[in-house]
């Protein structure tokens, strides 16, 4: 039987649903492994049962946690659709600042009509099973997870630093280079097959952290390089703000 | 030891032009920035590099490429792999012919001692496959690469053996030592001529003034060799580790830029068809997380330190232990990759000096 | 690149099919498989075999039948991830990869003339069984055979129907002990260790073959070591994380040694001096 696969968007640039769109060879061969794409909106009714459900998107509104709990009740398996949804993305930059006068800044007078709360991602509101970490997500690691989740296996999700993968490619360290750059490479988790470095430029963190990350010694290679320490802490916390272990980024 | 035969540097270049008409010749190329890496180069003029370092990845990515496919699959119904039908499953071996071109000692020894290990019991095919085909023509340094290179205190700037020739700068000549067959058939195509007794005269200066040069290097380890494997052996509990582990980022870049590091993992890929796939090895390096996590979520060396103790292990006491030596080569990779300056010189000598060493 | 057209076996799983399967508890299930090349496996007690789902990956499982059972070879699996899970749904016909025999097993020679005790906890009945099995095959090679089987709680009882027969069996003193369990139970309660006082030994010249979880190795050894068999008579195996079996991924080092190579059955002194 084939499995019945939903796409959800809620708080993202939609970036990571027009990823899998633009995968068009590939596509033919995902439409025919699987039994109905409905691409849409969260906010309208969730109106059946999936196996999967792709989730696109960060929780920063109040009716989005109960959209996304009935969500969860309906689909077997939940996948969070890239950075926004699996660990915040740039969208908890907000969280750092006082949430009243965000509102007054961004919507002026309109604010009272936004149920803003912090920004988070889906896996503090709901259980998550897997994850498609990048911003915006790869084709391959979109195919990896797809065929693992056909296969019922647990995808391939590596659990170590960008460094690996951009030793693998044999970049010169931007950190070599001392061209005012600040990667965060030793501190991201991998998969993403060092993209950034492998152009020239540094890791931002977009995949969040790797487990038992060295915080104090990212920031203090980051001041080695000529940072203000402040400004190492908010780079760590550019896209990973939401994340617990933001708590130890000092 | 001085080598064999004298041949001009220009008729060495012609050589190693016409060499890479018919097959890859690699050799170190700068990178900008102050690094290198092994390329593909048309004729031996990066022989004359000034201010070298070690490459960026060592030459083992030739033999133990970072990613490889080790086994292609398929079923013969478009079934799925994982379904339980019957899966053809084929072996996958790329190799080609290629010069290495200016190999510096240190890795020719670490060449050496990776080719010890991965034939040790059961011969890795794929990587033979490569290292067979491969022409080692190495290069002798005559001078420390930089300060931080401890190739002297490993043993590393001189080798007997473990290349097919060996050059060392001899003005508008190279002296060549020959150190296989290969090498030896190499040097017949080429106008050469034995070493005179002046030569030799040349070669114990020559010789004296390396030694001078490579003095630093060689103190940068305060014990001895030999009786490394013993002082990492007996340092489970140092405080080394904690202070270093403290630091260390867990990155595994140290890892992963050694020639003596060689471990992998193995992951599977599928079609998005599910009918075939492939079986693929890529580097992996004991600092990481989950190298030694097993099922039921438990770790063996779960802490950064006890993963920083376990790689310096295996290069001392393991390999001693295995195959009789210390398994580095002093080339300093690990230290220049390292963002928080964990070198392993001063690990050992603060292991020695705890015990009570002299400094 | 003129790629050279070359042929390697080392990484390259042989297609098995299963010819027999039963749930032996709610989490483990027992396997009789065959090489489609019908090669005998000629394996040791206590070596392993790599069992491949392709496309999901590879584990380590030891042979649980003794080597003289020659139309095929037994395992036994626990389900806990993702080539596990999978092999949980396959079916009598259905074929699977096989790597090995791989690793040094159990060496019987030294237990000849003495008395072998067995102590198994959980699953490590799973190698043991090749080992205790060959014992029982010949039986004359040896003075006394004592068995000890700890587990959870009685429904994770591997073997029911051989555990009955050793119990039955006046040739093995056969002792079983659960964690924890209800009033019907007629044997043990307790950890394996609290077995020992029930048992005389001639430690001098008892041999024992211990398997389990690591933590049950350090009270077992405890034990042993009390009573006073030599470290050289006791025998373990050990489980690491594994991806090659020959030797070459480094992911199964402990001290020294590769675990899938000279191990993963040491003897105690060889375990002691990592
Ligand atoms: C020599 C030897 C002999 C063995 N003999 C047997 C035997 O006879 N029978 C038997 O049943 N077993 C045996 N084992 C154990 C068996 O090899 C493992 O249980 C098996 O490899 C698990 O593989 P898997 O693919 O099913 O699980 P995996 O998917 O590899 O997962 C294994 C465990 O690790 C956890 N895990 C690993 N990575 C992650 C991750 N990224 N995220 C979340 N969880 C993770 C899983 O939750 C699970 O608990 C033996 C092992 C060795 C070394
Ligand atoms: S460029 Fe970034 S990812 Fe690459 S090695 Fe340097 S710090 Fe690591
Ligand atoms: S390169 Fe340095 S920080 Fe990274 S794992 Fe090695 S020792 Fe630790
Ligand atoms: S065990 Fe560690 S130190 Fe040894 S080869 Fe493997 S990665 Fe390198
Ligand atoms: S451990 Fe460091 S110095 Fe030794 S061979 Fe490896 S990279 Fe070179
Ligand atoms: S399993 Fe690869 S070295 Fe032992």
């Amino acid at each position: 039987m084939k499995p019945k696969v939903g796409f959800f968007s809620f708080t993202s640039c939609e970036g990571c649903q027009l990823q899998v769109l633009n995968m068009e060879e590939q596509l033919l061969d995902i439409a025919g492994a699987i039994d109905l794409v409905t691409f849409r909106e969260a906010m309208d009714p969730i109106d059946s049962d999936y196996d999967i459900a792709f989730v696109e998107g960060s929780i920063s509104r109040e009716s989005e946690i109960t959209v996304l709990r009935e969500m969860r009740r309906k689909a077997d398996v939940v996948v969070a659709l890239g950075a926004c949804a699996a660990s915040g993305c740039v969208n908890a930059i907000k969280n750092r600042f006082d949430s009243e006068e965000n509102l007054r800044e961004v919507y002026g007078d309109a604010a009272r009509y936004y149920d803003t709360i912090d920004a988070r991602p889906i896996d503090q509101v709901v259980n998550v099973d897997f994850y498609l970490r990048t911003c915006p997500i790869t084709r391959e690691e979109f195919a990896r997870l797809f065929t693992s989740l056909l296969l019922a296996r647990r995808p391939y999700d590596p659990n170590f630093a960008v460094c690996v993968e951009c030793r693998m490619e044999e970049n010169v360290c931007v950190y070599d280079m001392d061209a005012g750059e600040f990667c965060m490479g030793p501190v991201t988790r991998a998969g993403c097959g060092a993209l950034c470095p492998t152009y020239g430029s540094s890791c931002i963190g977009c995949r969040g952290f790797m487990d038992q990350a060295n915080f104090d010694s990212m920031v203090q290679v980051m001041q080695d390089h000529g940072m203000a320490r402040e400004d190492a802490v908010n780079r760590l916390k550019m896209f990973n703000a939401a994340l617990p272990e933001a708590e130890e980024v000092k | 030891m001085i080598g064999s035969k004298v041949v001009s540097k220009r008729a060495f270049d012609e050589m190693i032009q016409a060499l890479a008409e018919t097959s890859d010749v690699v050799a170190p190329v700068s990178r900008g920035y102050d690094r290198f890496s092994y390329r593909e180069v048309k004729d031996a003029s990066t022989l004359e590099v000034d201010g070298y370092i070690p490459t960026l990845n060592p030459p083992k990515k030739y033999f133990l490429p970072p990613e490889e496919v080790l086994v292609e699959f398929a079923t013969e119904d478009e079934a799925s792999v994982a379904s339980g039908a019957r899966v053809r499953a084929e072996p996958r071996i790329d190799a080609c012919a290629r010069v290495l071109l200016g190999v510096r000692t240190c890795d020719l020894k670490a060449i050496r001692q990776s080719d010890e290990a991965y034939k040790d019991t059961f011969e890795d095919d794929n990587y033979f496959a490569r290292r067979n085909r491969a022409t080692l023509i190495g290069l002798t340094c005559l001078e420390p690469c930089d300060e931080h290179a401890f190739c002297a205190a490993m043993g590393a700037n001189d080798v007997e053996e473990g290349f097919d020739l060996l050059l060392t700068d001899w003005g508008d000549d190279w002296i060549v030592s020959v150190g296989s067959e290969r090498g030896d058939d190499l040097l017949e195509t080429l106008q050469s001529r034995a070493v005179t007794e002046d030569d030799r005269a040349r070669w114990e200066v020559l010789q004296g003034k390396r030694e001078e040069a490579f003095a630093p290097s060689a103190e940068k380890i305060v014990p001895d060799l030999d009786a490394l494997p013993d002082l990492v052996g007996d340092s489970e509990d140092s405080a080394v580790w904690i202070e270093n582990g403290d630091l260390c980022l867990g990155c595994g870049r140290c890892n992963l830029v050694c020639p003596t590091c060689f471990c992998f993992d193995v992951q599977d890929d599928v079609s998005l068809g599910l009918s075939s796939g492939e079986r693929k090895r890529r580097w992996d390096g004991c600092t990481l997380l989950e190298f030694a996590l097993v099922a039921g979520d438990e770790n063996f060396r779960s802490d950064r330190k006890d993963r920083l103790r376990h790689k310096l292990y295996h290069k001392t006491r393991s390999t001693f232990d295995r195959y009789g030596e210390v398994f580095c080569t002093g080339c300093a990779r690990c230290f220049r990759t390292c963002l928080v300056d964990i070198y392993h010189p001063e690990m050992y000598n603060a292991l020695h000096e705890r015990l009570g060493g002299e400094s | 690149m003129n790629v050279a057209k070359e042929s390697s076996a080392l990484y390259v799983p042989e297609p098995a099919q299963i010819i027999d399967k039963e749930a032996m508890t709610e989490e483990e299930t027992w396997y009789h498989l065959r090489l489609e090349s019908e090669r005998s496996l000629d394996h040791d007690p206590g070596q392993f075999v790599g069992v491949s789902v392709f496309g999901v990956g590879e584990a380590p499982i030891s042979v649980t039948s003794p080597p003289s059972m020659k139309d095929g070879f037994e395992l036994c699996i626990r389900h806990v991830g993702n080539v596990t899970d999978i092999l949980r749904g396959l079916d009598i016909g259905d074929w699977v990869g096989i790597r090995g025999p791989f690793g040094r097993g159990f060496d019987l020679e030294p237990a000849k003339g003495k008395d072998i005790l067995f102590v198994a906890g959980g699953l490590g009945l799973v190698p043991l069984r090749s080992v205790i099995k060959t014992a029982l095959e010949n039986r004359s090679d040896f003075r006394r055979v004592i068995l000890f089987y700890g587990t959870r709680s009685p429904d994770t009882l591997l073997y029911e129907d051989e555990i009955a027969q050793w119990d039955a069996d006046p040739d093995v003193e056969f002792h079983l002990t659960v964690d924890m369990t209800d009033d019907t139970w007629k044997h043990n309660v307790g950890v394996v260790t609290t077995l020992f006082p029930r048992v005389d030994f001639d430690p001098k010249d008892t041999v024992a073959y211990i398997c389990g979880p690591d933590i049950m190795f350090r009270f077992v050894v405890q034990q042993t070591t009390r009573l006073g068999i030599p470290d050289e008579n006791t025998f373990l195996s050990l489980e690491r994380r594994m991806k090659c079996g020959v030797g070459k991924c480094g992911h199964c080092q402990e001290g020294s040694v590769y675990v899938c190579r000279e191990g993963p059955c040491f003897s105690y002194a060889e375990v002691k001096a990592f």
